[in-house]
């Protein structure tokens, strides 16, 4: 087919206007203010990347295990945990908590603040205190940045081979694994080029295929049991100081570990072995000497909430 | 002086060099358009071009349909891809044709290589892709106008010489193609396009020469002989092209791919109609003591000729890729195919001025592509890759040209072998593109370049050319993957 010079104009412009209609990933707007340090703007960049990075990775897992929608119980969610942590030791950080469409018992902390338990978990709890200590687990991880310091020590090579290692969906098939490319970055063009060309700084730390890498490794082998048995002890600390019984994820750990279904048991996949976790958690009351305090259980709450929790059939 | 009282001396011969270009300019042969004798055409999808059409192995966007519909069922995801040809430029020299001087002919144009589309139907059939596309294999738009004052030809001095050529000429196909993995490692697919190809020259070429001419009572007068044809020739061929395709995924990152491919044609016509017209004049006066001067023409022949044939192409050629390539890494990919292009032996013998020639048929061709993409960064990859593209014609045979032992090409065995013969140019070239990549899109914009020798036999009159051709084209493409 033969093009008049301006039909190849036109087609060139529809190119552009496509182009221009890309959804891009969106990038932080500079916000006014008085001028930062070159190590306060290193940190708010760092800390504009986690929040990226965190906000792909809770796309992904909502995408793909759904989202309960019910305002009742989504609302009492996010009141508990923004509750707690108000109490953490980052609560200048912002928290955003969802619920999985899941029966799963489960709960993931996408750096950046997004919080996502799933259904199954929430359905094990018997009290808003169980509940709070579960959601303070996911709060230290968020504010030590367990995650995101994860993804930030893994090499390039690692962090590519740990995104397509598997995927939400399940493991991308044998066959196909090596036609995966490379994330591509969502900065500019010129400065990555440039980057690159000047040898200054390098490739940094691509936030899809580390948002990627992250879910892979939240729904993959987990975390390391150390930062767990910390964010155990992290969150039971937060949920203490915001009032509520210290034991609370001592009796939740204990149901689960008394339970067969492997809804319970995948946990043990992502997570510490249960009796360990409890273990470590014992130890933490021992030291703050928790026989002494006296918390909230927030039952009668938290039982009026469950009754409005959803039923649907997905495992 | 009667116009009719005039002849050309030396029986017209003095104008041949001329004569014979006209002539071989009408003949089939000397129009190689759309290029259909080429088979390698690599401006086929957005990563493909810029691995040098190296991309039987891989064929995993929705340029499968082409390159091999197998690849479509390892495709990562859905995609929709266009290419611009943005602009082509080809010049084509023969070496020392009018005399001592170079002939060139050149063509530039921009067209669309490539559109299409990639739909995943895994949550359907798992493995299972299906795919359109229309991408146009050849093309050419010439708009030519050459004219030669006071060369000496051989002997023969040309006063002028002028000619026109316009031609427009395409191939496109247009289908769809379904993708299946019955196995993990093992993808199957067949695809189905609507096949059309359409050349039409039209051609005008003016020769004049100053001659002697005889006049009454022995006498001769200072004159001039011209030569004018207008040809116009127009093919249209139509088809369905079956493609099956086959592709498995090897250890270590390797896949090896299979396509096989043949179009159906359902009709093909050729007409052409030409217009030749020789005509001798002079402005000399009376020299039989009238006072009236004799103003040209003194003597005009015309010779209109059509031709019509429903079989000027004949039966379309057997197609196969065997392509392999490497997924080194995430970041690098290298490729290599070879194709094998079948002869065609059946192609239409009556359309040729002697008919002793098929002008469309084809001998076998083999061709080679080696592609690599390297990731510089994640979202620039740089695609580079070498290719051949060779010439189904045959290779152009040399005459000894021995008047006294009857070797020229008025004896007819010997035209057969040494005269008309078409071109014969074998290329080779290469390719650079870079794209830009982002989540979901991707640009790309490069060269391919392609460099061609060969031998002509442009006056048709034995005499052999060293060919030299040259091809660039600056091709942008788009994908968007959704």
């Amino acid at each position: 087919m033969w093009f008049h010079p301006r039909h190849v104009a036109l087609l060139l412009a529809l190119v552009g206007v496509t182009l221009a209609c890309t959804p891009k990933a969106q990038q932080p707007t500079e916000p006014a203010g008085p001028k930062l340090s070159a190590e306060q703007q290193k940190a708010l960049d760092d800390y504009r990347q986690e929040i990226e990075v965190g906000r792909n990775m809770a796309g992904r897992l909502l995408g793909y295990y759904g989202i309960i929608e019910d305002e009742k119980v989504l609302g009492y969610v996010n009141q508990v945990g923004n509750y707690v942590a108000s109490y953490s030791d980052a609560p200048e950080r912002r928290y955003m908590f969802a619920i999985l469409k899941h029966e799963s018992v489960n709960a993931f902390a996408c750096p950046g603040g997004y919080i996502l338990i799933t259904m199954g978990a929430l359905r094990n709890a018997k009290n808003e205190a169980e509940l709070a200590s579960i959601l303070g687990h996911e709060v230290a991880h968020v504010g030590k940045r367990h995650m995101y310091d994860a993804l930030k020590k893994m090499k390039e090579k690692e962090l590519e081979d740990a995104a397509k290692s598997k995927t939400v969906g399940g493991p991308m098939q044998d066959a196909l694994v090596p036609r995966a490319r490379p994330e591509p970055d969502t900065s500019s063009t010129g400065s990555r080029l440039a980057e690159y060309l000047t040898g200054k700084g390098g490739i940094g730390l691509n936030v899809l295929a580390a948002a990627q890498a992250g879910m892979n490794l939240m729904t993959g082998k987990g975390l390391d049991k150390s930062v767990e048995f910390e964010a155990d002890q992290e969150g039971v600390r937060y949920a203490i100081r915001a009032g509520y019984e210290p034991k609370a994820l001592l009796t939740y750990l204990k149901r689960l570990e008394d339970q067969s279904d492997k809804k319970v048991k995948n946990l043990e996949k992502t997570h510490p072995a249960m009796a360990d976790r409890r273990k470590h958690i014992a130890e933490l009351l021992k030291t703050m000497k928790a026989e002494d305090i006296i918390g909230a259980s927030g039952e009668e709450r938290f039982t009026k909430v469950k009754k409005a929790f959803p039923k649907f059939e997905r495992e | 002086m009667t116009g009719g009282g005039l002849k050309l001396l030396n029986n017209g011969l003095r104008l041949s060099g001329l004569i014979v270009l006209v002539h071989v300019s009408m003949s089939w042969g000397g129009h190689a358009l759309a290029d259909q004798f080429h088979y390698n055409n690599v401006l086929v999808g957005t990563r493909a071009v810029g691995m040098g059409g190296a991309f039987g192995g891989v064929a995993d966007d929705a340029s499968g349909l082409y390159y091999n519909p197998g690849g479509l069922a390892f495709a990562l995801s859905n995609d929709i891809q266009g290419s611009a040809n943005a602009f082509y430029d080809k010049t084509t020299t023969y070496k020392q044709t009018l005399g001592t001087t170079d002939f060139s002919e050149s063509s530039s144009g921009s067209l669309t290589p490539f559109f299409g589309g990639l739909q995943k139907l895994d949550r359907y059939v798992e493995g299972l892709s299906v795919a359109f596309g229309v991408f146009y294999v050849d093309g050419d738009l010439k708009d030519q106008d050459t004219t030669i004052e006071g060369k000496q030809i051989s002997t023969t001095k040309i006063d002028r010489y002028h000619r026109t050529s316009n031609a427009r000429a395409g191939t496109y196909y247009a289908g769809a193609a379904v993708g299946y993995r019955p196995l993990p490692n093992l993808g199957f697919g067949f695809g189905l396009t609507y096949h059309n190809a359409d050349e039409l020259v039209q051609e005008f070429q003016f020769a004049k020469q100053s001659v002697t001419l005889a006049g009454s009572n022995n006498t001769t007068v200072p004159g001039w002989s011209t030569l004018s044809s207008n040809v116009r020739q127009h093919l249209s061929v139509y088809g369905v092209q079956p493609v099956f395709g086959a592709q498995a995924a090897l250890p270590m990152g390797f896949t090896v791919g299979l396509t096989l491919k043949k179009t159906m044609i359902a009709t093909q016509t050729l007409e052409s109609t030409s217009e030749v017209t020789q005509t001798y004049a002079t402005d000399a006066q009376n020299t039989n003591g009238a006072s009236t001067t004799v103003k040209s023409p003194v003597s005009n022949t015309v010779n209109i000729a059509t031709l019509k044939s429903k079989k000027p192409v004949g039966s379309a050629p057997f197609e196969s890729r065997l392509g392999l390539a490497w997924f080194a890494n995430t970041r690098l990919l290298l490729a290599f195919d070879v194709m094998y292009i079948g002869a065609v032996t059946d192609a239409d013998t009556s359309i040729d001025p002697v008919k002793v020639r098929a002008p469309y048929a084809k001998e076998a061709v083999t061709n080679f592509a080696l592609g690599s993409e390297y990731f510089i960064t994640p979202s620039l990859p740089l695609r580079v890759g070498v290719f051949t593209n060779n010439d189904a014609r045959p290779k152009v045979a040399t005459g000894t040209h021995n008047a006294a032992a009857g070797q020229t090409c008025s004896n007819l065995d010997y035209y057969k072998k040494y005269c008309g013969q078409p071109d014969h140019i074998d290329y080779y070239g290469g390719s650079l593109f870079i794209a830009w990549v982002q989540p979901n899109s991707q640009i790309s914009a490069g060269v391919t370049v392609q460099q061609g020798t060969g031998k002509a036999e442009k006056l048709g009159d034995d005499k052999v050319q060293d060919v030299k051709s040259k091809q660039y084209s600056f091709a942008f493409s788009a994908t968007h993957n959704l």
